[in-house]
């Protein structure tokens, strides 16, 4: 390396950018070139020198607080957000449920089953990334309920007041070209519950476990993640999936 | 499920892109060279990203995001509102300038070089950066506040690594030479580079 060469990575060497063959190379020759490792100094220097007169640590703490103002009005008006990447394990656990629930018809085999479902699941997946049209947190269930006022025809019980170690967290509604699916989300025994409001009859019972339980029937199944439990809601049809133990979850469902 | 997440969502928010402002704050003052706009172009690229959020990988590198961010908002918005103070070319900066400044003077009297260095203030540095021509200034201000990696540069500016070493070699150059005139006691307005 000459000294033309070693100038001319000067500031690479000084960056810490120069990869290692260079870096030799350039070590070597400031070993022995005094002129070049005079210039590498000046710059070290004045590196140095600049970024110590550069390093104040302006204070933020006003405009901190001015965004974080801003960012609870954001939340608070209901802009459509797109939240989708909170709901990626939802996304995950709903496109296994509609695969699972789809009525197949075509006898057992699951391969004919995820294919006949795949176009559902893809709409359903659409769906989904649409905004959500309403969020609400409240662990208040008159709160969720005014809330949802704008979309009538909810199944009435759902706002029914629960037990102490059961609570509503949020209620959102998901827009789908056919229908508003609505989804509220539900704290029980220490585990989250999604509850799924879907018109009566959409899902195929047939599959799956029948219990009865206080003159109702609830229909159980699992997927690989998740226990899931469907019973009839008024006109609705409600599906809860949750990790709860599947008889802790027709528990939950039994509140309703 | 997501009602708690939607919770959790803000605290992210906090922990991922909030401890930045100050940062973000430094280069953008910068960048817009006065604190008020400083503070908007800041309050602005925090909400964007804010909303877009989601589209933000969980563990990646959240800073370089929020700085890319800002200097599309700042390209896009405040850069119009601008007027570069400096229509000064500074294409002839000998890159061996400061060098051949400091052997020239006079030996017998102290350390030269550690007498300039002792005579820049802080005020110095930051004037001499707001005259820089905004290419070169914020890739220097990226480089020289938040240490970025020449490659995280490029990915921020959306430019080649290759620009990237360009302008911060010509704007450790042209930051040389102004210093050089201010500690002279030049106010490093009227001396032009023309002379070189
Ligand atoms: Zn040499």
């Amino acid at each position: 390396m000459n000294c033309r060469e070693a100038f001319a990575k000067l500031y690479e060497y000084l960056d810490k950018e120069l990869g290692e063959d260079d870096k030799k190379h350039l070590e070597q020759h400031l070993e022995f070139c005094s002129d070049c490792l005079k210039k590498y100094e000046l710059e070290e220097e004045f590196n140095k020198v600049i970024k110590q007169k550069l390093c104040c640590q302006p204070d933020v703490t006003h405009l901190k607080n001015r965004i974080r103002e801003q960012i609870d009005r954001i939340d608070a008006s209901s802009q459509p957000r797109n939240i989708l990447f909170l709901l990626m394990p939802l996304l995950a656990a709903a496109i296994i449920m509609l695969v699972i629930f789809i009525p197949s018809g075509k006898g057992s085999d699951p391969q004919a089953v995820l294919l006949a479902m795949r176009p559902f699941a893809d709409e359903h997946t659409k769906c989904l990334q649409h905004i959500l049209k309403y969020d609400v947190e409240s662990t208040n269930p008159a709160v969720v309920k005014a809330g949802m006022a704008q979309f009538p025809d909810l199944p009435e019980e759902l706002f029914a007041a629960t037990p102490a170690d059961i609570s509503i967290q949020a209620a959102a509604v998901v827009h789908s070209p056919s229908s508003d699916d609505v989804n509220f989300d539900f704290k029980a025994f220490g585990e989250d519950v999604s509850v799924f409001v879907l018109p009566r009859d959409t899902v195929d019972k047939s599959p799956f476990k029948k219990v009865e339980r206080n003159g109702k029937a609830f229909y159980i199944g699992s997927c690989p993640f998740y226990q899931y439990v469907i019973w009839a809601c008024e006109a609705h049809e409600c599906v809860a999936v949750s990790k709860l133990s599947q008889s802790q979850l027709v528990n939950f469902a039994l509140i309703f | 499920m997501f009602g708690k997440k939607t919770k959790s969502a803000k605290s992210l928010f906090e922990t991922e892109a909030l401890v930045h402002t100050d940062a973000l704050y430094r280069v953008a003052l910068r960048m817009t060279k006065n604190a008020s706009d400083a503070e908007d172009l800041v309050q602005e690229s925090l909400l964007k990203a804010y909303k877009s959020f989601d589209r933000f990988e969980a563990g990646t590198n959240a800073k370089a995001w929020l700085f890319r961010i800002m200097t599309n908002t700042f390209i896009n918005t405040y850069r119009a509102k601008q007027r570069e103070a400096t229509s000064v070319s500074f294409d002839e900066v000998d890159d061996n300038f400061l060098h051949s400044q400091l052997a020239d003077l006079p030996t017998g009297t102290g350390d030269p070089e550690k007498d300039f260095f002792n005579k820049i203030l802080d005020k110095d540095v930051e004037e001499a950066i707001d005259k820089l021509p905004e290419e070169f200034r914020v890739v220097v201000v990226l480089a020289f506040y938040e240490g970025f990696p020449y490659q995280e540069i490029a990915d921020i500016l959306g430019i080649q690594v290759g620009t990237v070493k360009s302008r911060l070699h010509r704007g450790r150059k042209i930051l040389q030479k102004l210093l050089w005139e201010y500690a002279r006691g030049g106010d490093g307005k009227s001396k032009e580079p023309a002379e070189s």
